[in-house]
């Protein structure tokens, strides 16, 4: 059973808030919705917010940082949230280090990045 | 923890028959020091409460240090006599150096010097070789019996000494360890703001400690800022530094920045060799300036 991950509008900013583990094709199927979403909502802002993830994957991670460029390509600006120590330390163990990607401890903190830099 | 250092003294098998030919034990003189062996088991108690009951004998086994209780006393006097009759058991090429091993290691657990033990040795041996004249008609062969005796001897006590010192190594390198592994504070300098001060050496163990640490400190106090100072690091080679950019990298994913601080001119020069480049540690001058600069990243 798919689960989806649920994207909140608001003016021009989405936040799609990952609600519990989710399969490889789950997420693929979130950077669809998330895509999708920006085009038809016109939005210039996009908040990922992992917070609720407590484990993540190799996969995981890459779509992490290919969800993040893909937005990117699509106009609008994101910044990932939430993401736990234990996920920051695999990442980085990964090699994965989100470069070009804001990240941000809590939702507040991670609008006010991207309302600085429109 | 003996099992642990045990199983780090690898020995090589495919060279016993090295060290019996060092010593020039061959098969003959082993079936001869073999062939002692209900000499040795019928004299071994004697022999032992002679070497105990001598003047300074066993008072203070392991010099003026020793800590050994009454139970221990008596441990050691088993170990010690089941170390000689290994001597005579020389047919069991699997178990020597499995024997030598745990030898060494009861010695340096037990803090028996060598000294003693190779005295206790030699005293052992001494006896035992009178009883062979003693007991044997023919001189020649009484010859023959003692030369393999003292050679089979010998290479018993060098195995058990060089066990003696790979696990005293290993001690040491343990207590070090132990030093490393120094609790790092991460102190709240005010509201978002984490200063981590690093002393001592940063191993790979130590490091991932320490950025689970300051990753954990970040999400329980909500801090946009880290302050990583290494003033008290002696040396930064390339693991370490890799170590430093990972924590930082870590704490910029969770949202956070990080600012190092206390790169001394050695380090500085260390780091250009092996080329760490600026960017990566977001360095300052020195801790004072390092706040500045983490405030700054606060406000914005």
């Amino acid at each position: 059973m798919a689960r989806r991950v649920p994207i909140i509008s608001q003016g021009d900013l989405l936040i799609a808030a990952v609600q519990e583990e989710l399969s490889d094709s789950d997420i693929q199927e979130m950077q669809n919705q998330i895509l999708l979403a920006v085009g038809r909502l016109a939005a210039t802002k996009v908040i990922l917010d992992v917070s609720l993830l407590d484990v993540i994957d190799s996969f995981g991670t890459r779509m992490l940082s290919d969800i993040a460029a893909s937005v990117a390509l699509r106009g609008a600006r994101i910044a990932i949230v939430g993401i736990r120590p234990e996920i920051a330390m695999s990442m980085v163990l990964l090699g994965l280090k989100l470069e070009n990607v804001p990240t941000a401890l809590n939702l507040d903190h991670g609008i006010s990045i991207l309302r600085e830099g429109s | 923890m003996n099992e642990v250092i045990s199983s780090t003294i690898q020995p090589d098998t495919a060279a016993l028959p090295d060290v019996w030919g060092w010593f020039d034990v061959s098969q003959d003189d082993r079936a001869r020091v073999a062939g002692l062996l209900p000499l040795a088991e019928q004299n071994i108690d004697a022999v032992l409460h002679e070497f105990y009951s001598r003047e300074g004998g066993y008072d203070d086994p392991g010099g003026k240090a020793s800590p050994l209780g009454m139970q221990d006393l008596q441990d050691v006097r088993d170990e010690q006599r089941r170390h000689l009759l290994e001597l005579f058991e020389a047919g069991r090429d699997q178990d020597l150096f499995k024997d030598r091993k745990r030898a060494g290691l009861f010695n340096e657990t037990y803090g028996i010097s060598p000294s003693f033990y190779l005295g206790l040795f030699t005293f052992a041996i001494n006896r035992i070789c009178d009883l062979v004249w003693q007991g044997t008609d023919s001189e020649a062969e009484a010859r023959e019996i003692e030369r393999a005796l003292r050679k089979t001897a010998a290479c018993h006590q060098a195995m058990t000494v060089e066990a003696f010192s790979a696990a005293r190594s290993d001690a040491i390198e343990q207590r070090e360890r132990q030093m490393s592994e120094l609790p790092t504070p991460v102190l709240r300098l005010q509201a978002g703001l984490l200063l981590v001060p690093v002393v001592g050496v940063l191993d790979s163990h130590r490091s991932r400690l320490l950025t689970m640490q300051i990753l954990d400190a970040i999400r329980e106090q909500n801090a946009r800022a880290v302050v990583l100072d290494i003033t008290g690091v002696a040396a930064v080679d390339s693991m370490v530094a890799n170590h430093l950019i990972q924590t930082m990298t870590a704490t910029r994913l969770m949202g956070a920045h990080s600012v190092l601080t206390g790169i001394s001119a050695e380090v500085a020069q260390s780091l250009v060799k092996i080329g760490v480049t600026g960017e990566a540690l977001n360095p300052a001058g020195n801790l004072e300036r390092g706040v500045e600069t983490a405030r700054k990243l606060l406000e914005r």
